[in-house]
């Protein structure tokens, strides 16, 4: 029988909503601050309406009293689930009432794209984007990046309740720094935000020093591109992407920031006490080192059999800086999308696709199946085959170390397994879904995978004119896809089947019931 | 409840924590955020304001004597289908198309000379292999496409306004080289600009402030806040 919520809970998940909701009210304060410094009047006025509405709705839903003072794992599913789609329906409101999207459910799409870092948008025409909106959306960015909910409990907005470990599990997060969650969330923070001012300074010299930018541009550009890089969201300031500054040594920088986000923040942590011995002893370190070698091999083969960028300069231009991209999951690309469909062979494109699916570590920005899990499958491959090849009554332990010497689990070893079944089958249906809708088997699929991956690399099928179905599916895929599977299953099953149960359990429900019994329906089939 | 003792060296799911220095509590934490963040702006002023660019970056903010001659407004009226030429591009022939077609990588007019017409957006930046300048020129209809166009200090000072939020940047008729993957700039789809004139001089248009907003938003925030302190009563109602 499958659970379901009850009054107690759906008190307690309001609660919760209710007060992440506000908290999202108040960082909207930022942008606001920055549109009047900035003389951009009418986006400051978007961003008050915005507060209102979330200073209303996060106000209104806390009044909603939770009956007890702890948390059940499956509220904490239901409200890790929840809370990434409420925060992205309030900051979506700016952007509706500016009159940026023709429909509320686009400016939807988009805050979920910022907020899990996958970074494609349905937005047009940034060149004329004021800096306040602009600026809104690295912050999305940079929140997704870290979690919502770990953002809360960092803030200690989630107080005086017991249960804070299992928010912080919901959210994917495996790897805790220290026994306290709110000093986690504030450590992990920390680190995001060194690498973000250590990247916006070294951008900002680099886009004033070498592109020529006036000073206050090159601290926009600056910043949205570093906050970018390290969140791995790949959002970019202009309309031509990471194209537009055409400057080698500043994707370089680049490339250095997105690997800082991919690898594990608990690692840095460990390396700073224990030496850089740790961090290339971690399996997710060789994981990810491995797989990136792999890559560009791939891609670099890929892009020199290109009649069109076979030359050394572009393939360590544009092969490296792309690949290194989508190996982070970043989704900055230097080609064009319809270079990269139109001109660029078939190679180069499948190169992306593999490039993509692995993702990084955990306790990083990156998403994806997480490295930890791809070298669990590897790893159980492996001691499937030693076991095959052993005597029958031989003893098979499999060790490595993760933070810590660790031992490989039938139960470690079937969650990996079954995670990477779940994303292989979500890519297979998206792509599935973007055939349907007319376009390439080659460009469905890889926007399905960056969809899933959050990645961010587009074949051009997001943007104008694109399907409703498709918004959804992909909508979906990138929840999923931040939010670890089983978070996402998880809170679906929970609301169809407290809404399906509710409806038969009241009145009208089983008023209809015992008018039309399920038993009468069998009475209609002739014996 | 353990101790702060035992739950610094409590065995956790990921293993044994290393020894970590102890951790300081919330006002010691808000105390060395606000100094990181100090010591950034201090640094970023230093850069924003204090570093100079490099000499190419600054060409163009050398004075520039351009030729009024050299400027020239459209006006012949063109096609709907664009097939018709403006009477002074030089007598090569030039295919008419939109920004939109050539940022679609079309293959067809791979190395060939285009014309086109745009709106200049964002900046002015360097190149890292010619000594010329990126323009980034956008479509003024249909997709709003974009697409990097390499021009020499002469062209560029044809430029008045760069579109941004509230500005229209200037509208330029370009004519130029056409590359899908231009090697001479590591793969770059771009335009070598050849002629250039302008179309309209483009400028500052303030956006209208919409009063109604600023309404809702108060009165939004007015009610937030009568339902914070309500929940805030009720608190204190049902501790009494």
């Amino acid at each position: 029988m499958w659970p379901r919520l009850r009054i107690d809970d759906v008190c307690t998940i309001v609660h919760f909503l209710g007060t992440m909701v506000l908290a999202i009210g108040v960082v909207m304060l930022i942008p606001l601050l920055v549109a009047l410094l900035c003389n951009e009047p009418e986006p400051a006025l978007d961003f008050f309406v915005g507060f209102g509405v979330a200073f209303v709705a996060g106000a209104a839903m806390r009044l909603v009293k939770p009956k007890r003072k702890g948390l059940t794992g499956m509220q904490a599913l239901v409200i890790t689930g929840l809370a990434w789609v409420a925060a992205a329906l309030v900051s979506a409101v700016p952007f509706f009432v500016g009159g940026y999207f023709d429909t509320y459910f686009d400016a939807f799409f988009d805050s979920v794209s910022y907020y899990t870092d996958t970074g494609m948008a349905l937005l047009q025409n940034l060149s004329h984007l004021p800096i306040s909106f602009g600026l809104w959306r690295q912050i999305m960015l940079v929140i997704g990046a870290e979690g919502i909910v770990l953002v809360a409990l960092g803030l200690g907005t989630i107080s005086g309740f017991s249960g804070a470990g299992l928010l912080f599990e919901a959210e994917g997060h495996l790897d805790r720094i220290s026994p306290r969650f709110a000093d986690t969330s504030r450590l992990l923070a920390g680190i995001l935000g060194a690498f973000i001012v250590f990247g916006t300074l070294v951008c900002t010299l680099l886009c004033r020093v070498l592109c020529g930018m006036s000073g206050l541009r090159a601290l926009y550009h600056g910043f949205c591109l570093a906050a970018a890089a390290v969140s791995t969201g790949g959002l970019t300031a202009m309309d031509a992407g990471v194209g537009y500054y055409h400057q080698p040594i500043l994707y370089a920088v680049l490339m250095v920031l997105m690997f800082a986000g991919i690898f594990s923040f608990v690692v840095y942590l460990r390396m700073a006490v224990k030496g850089p011995r740790e961090f290339f002893r971690d399996i997710e370190t060789r994981m990810i080192l491995l797989w990136s070698f792999i890559i560009i091999i791939l891609l670099s083969v890929a892009f020199a059999h290109d009649g069109y960028f076979g030359s050394i300069g572009t393939i360590i231009d544009k092969g490296l800086f792309n690949a290194a991209s989508a190996l982070t999951g970043t989704g900055f690309c230097s080609l064009t999308s319809t270079q990269l469909t139109g001109v660029a062979s078939s190679g180069i494109l499948f190169a992306y696709i593999l490039a993509m699916s692995m993702g990084g570590a955990t306790s990083s920005t990156a998403g994806g199946i997480k490295a930890i899990r791809m070298a669990i499958v590897f790893k159980s491959i492996a001691s499937e085959v030693r076991r095959r090849l052993l005597p029958q009554h031989a003893r098979s332990v499999i060790r490595y170390y993760h933070l810590g010497e660790q031992t490989l689990t039938d139960e470690l070893s079937r969650n990996a397994m079954l995670v990477l079944l779940l994303f292989l089958v979500t890519y297979i249906t998206g792509a599935i879904m973007g055939m349907l809708c007319g376009y390439s088997p080659l460009s469905a699929m890889l926007e399905s995978v960056s969809c899933t991956n959050n990645c961010g690399i587009s074949a051009g099928i997001i943007g104008e004119g694109l399907p409703t179905p498709l918004k959804i599916t992909y909508l979906i895929q990138m929840l999923a896809g931040r939010l670890e599977f089983i978070t996402f299953l998880s809170t679906i099953t929970s609301l169809l089947v407290s809404v399906g149960r509710g409806c038969i359990d009241s009145k009208i429900g089983s008023a209809f019931i015992k008018r039309f019994p399920p038993s009468a329906a069998l009475s209609v089939i002739p014996a | 409840m353990a101790s702060p003792e035992r739950q610094r060296t409590k065995k956790t799911q990921s293993g044994t924590l290393p020894k970590m220095p102890k951790l300081m509590g919330t006002v010691g934490w808000i105390l060395l955020y606000c100094f990181i963040i100090i010591a950034a702006l201090l640094v970023v002023v230093f850069v924003v304001f204090l570093a100079t660019p490099s000499s190419k970056a600054l060409a163009s903010e050398a004075p520039v004597t351009v030729a009024v001659t050299e400027r020239r407004y459209l006006t012949t009226e063109l096609g709907k289908d664009h097939a018709i030429l403006p009477s002074d591009v030089p007598s090569m022939r030039s295919t008419y198309v939109s920004i939109n077609r050539l940022a679609n990588a079309d293959t067809t007019l791979d190395s060939t000379l285009v014309t086109f017409r745009g709106e200049v957006v964002g900046d002015v930046l360097a190149s890292a292999t010619t000594g010329r300048r990126w323009i980034t020129m956008q479509a003024t209809s249909g997709a709003r496409a974009t697409i990097g166009v390499l021009m020499d200090e002469t062209q560029i000072a044809l430029i008045s306004y760069y579109g941004a939020y509230q500005t229209k940047g200037t509208t330029l008729l370009v004519t130029g080289i056409y590359r899908v993957a231009d090697d001479n700039e590591t793969g770059t789809l771009d335009v070598t600009a050849y002629d250039v004139s302008v179309v309209e001089e483009g400028g500052y248009h303030p956006q209208k402030i919409t009063i109604s907003k600023l309404y809702v938003g108060g009165a939004l925030t007015f009610v937030g806040i009568t339902l914070l302190v309500v929940g805030f009563v009720l608190k204190r109602r049902n501790r009494a």
